[in-house]
């Protein structure tokens, strides 16, 4: 419990730290909203009176204290750029920026961890090369690249997804046939890590005294390599999936763009850009929750897959 | 459950045995939700009723003709018949379309909204979607990039008194907002002006008014008096961003929130927006003049170039605007055979280089001159641009009003540009700063084409380019050697006072040599005398050459074969929404 507790109170220090960073790199980038907002309309004037609309003109302390009122009270404003309410527009993006997180961690898992544990207990073979091969191609092979070339073949010459868009209300099967493709191009960089991560843990695993026993004892190999081996290989691996999940969320700006799909990813490079500080601020948080609530959870599991863990 | 738990994601990835079995279906089911829910934020358009074939708003003035008495009403007179596309007529016209089958048009833009405020925006992709889901006061016709007459809209005529300082427009009756919020009168049409004029808007256009007075004379007619000769008025205004009239009772109901619901009185309604990703726009079955064609548009934004081809190739979707000129090479010489490329006519955006004259050795003319001799215009357009654009030799570009071609002219002399170099004793160690967008291939491709011209004849340029956030800090306070952009405007007032008057803001280059003649243009009512004081204008900008003018780029649409009705690509992205048509599916 204390565990689970000093995890949280963690949690809290890093939320509050890391937004009060979000706020101050925003406002210590250069580039000032109004002229972007203007664009070659802007004057001084307008500069000017555009600022005082939106605040941008008090000091920073006070727009410190304005931001986390608003945050605080769960007002997250109206966005610069895209004039709408923050909060609509990250409700409107958010699911499918989770589906193809989720869906690119399944086929990170998926693929990944079959792939590396094959690898490692067929070392030195042919498997073991050919999967070594593929990972090396995976990690070398940038996203948007992978993401275009899945178009090309899978899309333009054989026609079998869509190349553009997520479906967006016209059911679950048309959602799942545009996932395919971005998921695909997400997870497989990230498959490819967590290849070599299960390989390598797996193979230090194999090479302790403790399998060599479970062999002595007549156990069927099977359980050898699930229930002695695997386990305890677990927390690297999840150590690293947990790592990549926030990986996902920021690399699914490229699989958005690329695919023309919705999602946050997309929204926060373009508010980024524009200078669009209630957005940027709002969707910068909202992928820090995530990435802390994953890390959280895998802080978590460690414990469930090693009890020393939760003693430590 | 919630189906966005993160926990589902590294749960899925772990145990072996009956766990992993567990886990792998949990999180198929979380997956499988999370895209339910997704799929679900946009519920389905209900049809729209098949449009009939309609009639088009007919020509009427070019711009900046003043007419000498008010141009009748037309109502009937609508369409001058534009020839469906420059595309091959597709066969699937021919196919008979499903019961509830809808013709969607569906066009991919780089940009997303930002403002659909009328006294605000100052995007290309804004004023795109503007003109379908609002109406001008007068339209330009669709002649790419820009037809040369305005056709009355809200406006049914107009008349111009007092040498250009009185303008008097008698509005359509019976023009209605849409979803309810009643008909357009001149108190509409006050209300828009009057908020572009009040300060407190910050609007852009707000010069545009600058000394105006708006009266209502009646529901349908209402005068605005400037205290100056305005001839410009009529082409800068009307068919630009302050012809568009909203609804005021809709303006003051949504206040900030205007992008979530804008009313207008267009030929389309605003729908459903995704922000960054979508919009759809419904057919306005109220509409008071010619029906579009197609019942429904839906734009999608922020598209990546090559994947958008490769859409519209597919049918996916039905034309995109390129940005990249190695992309509309490609698609000019070589496309998909389901696709066809479109261009302007002439380049629409002249690219000018702002050499800031309060920086030394800039106020000396013969090192401005040695910089232009040095450049190779007609090299950059035809290598650099696969001759998708055309070099120019003035601040116009040359679809438009006022446009010259007798204007002093600075060939590629590169050894004439190291004699005067040389005389005006520039040191040996001047190393000035090329400031552009790194964002844009465009502006990319000519400031590394026109650094190379440069250190040719031995100027050691930087070039420096940057995101949009960081150049608009530079530009702002002046504080460049040489500044690289674009502009694009509607009227060549637009182009002219803003950045060469000594006492605007936006003189980019602190030029002081043309106040007399820039006076000239802007008060002169007589068409033919204003050209005349714009040619007279350009030769003295271009003597004087406080920039540098390189190229205007065309712009260009990939358009799927089975759409009709497009015979070029528009000024600012713009669409002949009357002869747009695709099938019904």
């Amino acid at each position: 419990m204390s565990h689970l507790l000093r995890r949280l109170a963690q949690a809290f220090l890093t939320v509050f730290g890391a937004l009060t960073l979000v706020f101050l790199s925003l406002r210590l980038t250069p580039g000032d909203p109004a002229q972007v907002m203007l664009g070659d309309y802007a004057t001084p004037e307008l500069v000017a009176r555009t600022r005082q609309q939106f605040g941008l003109d008090q000091p920073l302390p006070i727009q410190y204290l304005v931001f986390w009122r608003n945050t605080l009270t769960g007002d997250l404003g109206l966005s610069l750029a895209k004039k709408q309410d923050v909060s609509a527009i990250i409700a409107g993006a958010w699911p499918y920026t989770a589906t193809l997180a989720l869906t690119s961690m399944l086929v990170t898992c998926v693929v990944g961890i079959p792939l590396g544990a094959l690898a490692a207990l067929r070392r030195n073979s042919l498997a073991d090369f050919a999967a070594m091969v593929i990972c090396l191609l995976g990690v070398a092979t940038p996203g948007f690249l992978l993401a275009l070339l899945l178009i090309y073949v899978f899309s333009y010459w054989l026609g079998l997804f869509p190349v553009q868009g997520a479906g967006e209300g016209r059911g679950l099967l048309t959602g799942l046939h545009h996932l395919v493709l971005p998921a695909l191009a997400l997870g497989f960089q990230s498959a490819a890590l967590v290849a070599r991560t299960t390989r390598s843990a797996l193979l230090a695993v194999l090479s302790e005294e403790y399998m060599r026993t479970a062999r002595a004892k007549g156990l069927p190999e099977r359980i050898v390599v699930r229930v002695h081996a695997f386990r305890n290989a677990l927390v690297p691996i999840l150590a690293v999936v947990g790592l990549f999940f926030g990986q996902l969320l920021g690399g699914a700006a490229v699989a958005e763009i690329v695919f023309g799909r919705p999602g946050l990813g997309k929204l926060l490079v373009d508010a980024i850009l524009l200078r669009d500080y209630p957005l940027s601020q709002a969707l910068i948080s909202v992928f820090l929750l995530g990435v802390i609530t994953v890390n959280f959870v895998t802080d978590t599991l460690y414990g469930l897959a090693d009890p020393r863990v939760r003693r430590a | 459950m919630p189906t966005n738990d993160p926990s589902m994601g590294s749960s899925g990835s772990a145990l072996p045995g009956q766990m992993s079995r567990r886990r792998f279906l949990g999180l198929g089911l979380a997956s499988a939700s999370a895209t339910l829910l997704a799929a679900c934020q946009s519920a389905p358009a209900p049809p729209v009723a098949k449009a009939p074939d309609a009639p088009k708003p007919a020509a009427a003035l070019p711009p900046t003709q003043v007419p000498p008495t008010p141009v009748p009403a037309k109502p009937a007179a609508q369409p001058t018949a534009i020839p469906a596309a420059a595309a091959p007529a597709p066969t699937v016209q021919a196919v008979a379309a499903k019961p509830g089958a809808k013709k969607v048009y569906k066009l991919a833009v780089l940009g997303d909204v930002t403002a659909m405020d009328p006294a605000t925006m100052n995007q290309q992709v804004d004023f795109q979607i503007a003109e379908t889901i609002y109406n001008f006061m007068g339209r330009y016709t669709y002649d790419p990039p820009l037809g040369n007459a305005l056709t009355p809209e809200l406006a049914e005529s107009w008349e111009v008194l007092d040498d250009a300082r009185t303008w008097v427009f008698h509005l359509r009756k019976g023009v209605k907002f849409h979803k309810g919020y009643g008909e357009l009168t001149a108190e509409d049409v006050k209300y828009n002006w009057d908020r572009i004029i009040d300060p407190k808007t910050a609007s852009p256009f707000r010069t545009d008014f600058s000394g105006a007075t708006i009266t209502i004379l009646d529901p349908y007619t209402i005068k605005v008096t400037f205290d100056r000769q305005y001839p410009a008025f009529l082409s800068a205004s009307l068919g630009f961003r302050p012809g568009f009239i909203i609804s005021p009772k809709a303006h003051q109901e949504l206040g900030d929130r205007w992008k979530t619901g804008p009313i207008g009185s267009g030929p389309f309604i605003w729908d459903n927006y995704q922000a960054g990703t979508s919009l759809s726009l419904k057919k306005n079955p109220d509409y008071w003049g010619p029906q579009p064609k197609i019942d429904e548009v839906l734009y999608r934004f922020k598209v990546d170039d090559r994947a958008a081809m490769l859409a519209v190739a597919k049918g996916e979707l039905d034309a995109y605007y390129l940005s990249d000129p190695d992309l509309m090479a490609q698609a000019a010489t070589n496309p998909d055979p389901n696709t066809v490329f479109l261009k302007s006519n002439q380049g629409q955006a002249p690219f000018v280089f702002w050499f800031n004259q309060a920086r030394k050795p800039f106020d000396d003319i013969r090192v401005r001159h040695a910089l232009r001799y040095a450049i190779d215009g007609e090299s950059i357009a035809k290598d650099l641009f696969g001759g998708l654009a055309q070099p120019i030799h003035s601040y116009l570009p040359p679809f438009m009003f006022g446009y010259s071609e007798n204007v002093t002219r600075f060939e590629y002399n590169p050894d004439r540009a190291r004699e005067l170099l040389k005389e005006a004793n520039v040191p040996a160690d001047w190393s000035p700063t090329l400031l552009s967008y790194s964002a844009l291939l465009i502006c990319r491709r000519i400031t590394e084409a026109v650094s190379s011209y440069w250190t040719d004849v031995g100027v050691k340029v930087k070039a420096e380019l940057a995101e949009n956030a960081i150049v608009a800090q530079k530009t702002g306070p002046r504080d460049f050697d040489v500044w690289g952009t674009y502009i694009t405007r509607i009227d060549p007032d637009q182009m002219t006072t803003p950045y060469w008057h000594s006492s605007s803001p936006s003189n980019f280059s602190g030029y002081k040599g043309a106040d007399d003649l820039i006076t000239q243009t802007r008060s002169e009512p007589d068409p033919g005398k204003r050209v005349t004081a714009y040619r007279d204008l350009q030769d003295k900008i271009s003597q004087d050459s406080p920039a540098a003018f390189i190229v205007a780029v065309s712009e260009g649409i990939l358009v799927n074969k089975r759409v009709t009705g497009l015979k070029g690509a528009g000024w600012q992205e713009r669409h002949p929404w009357w002869d747009v048509d695709v099938p019904a599916e």
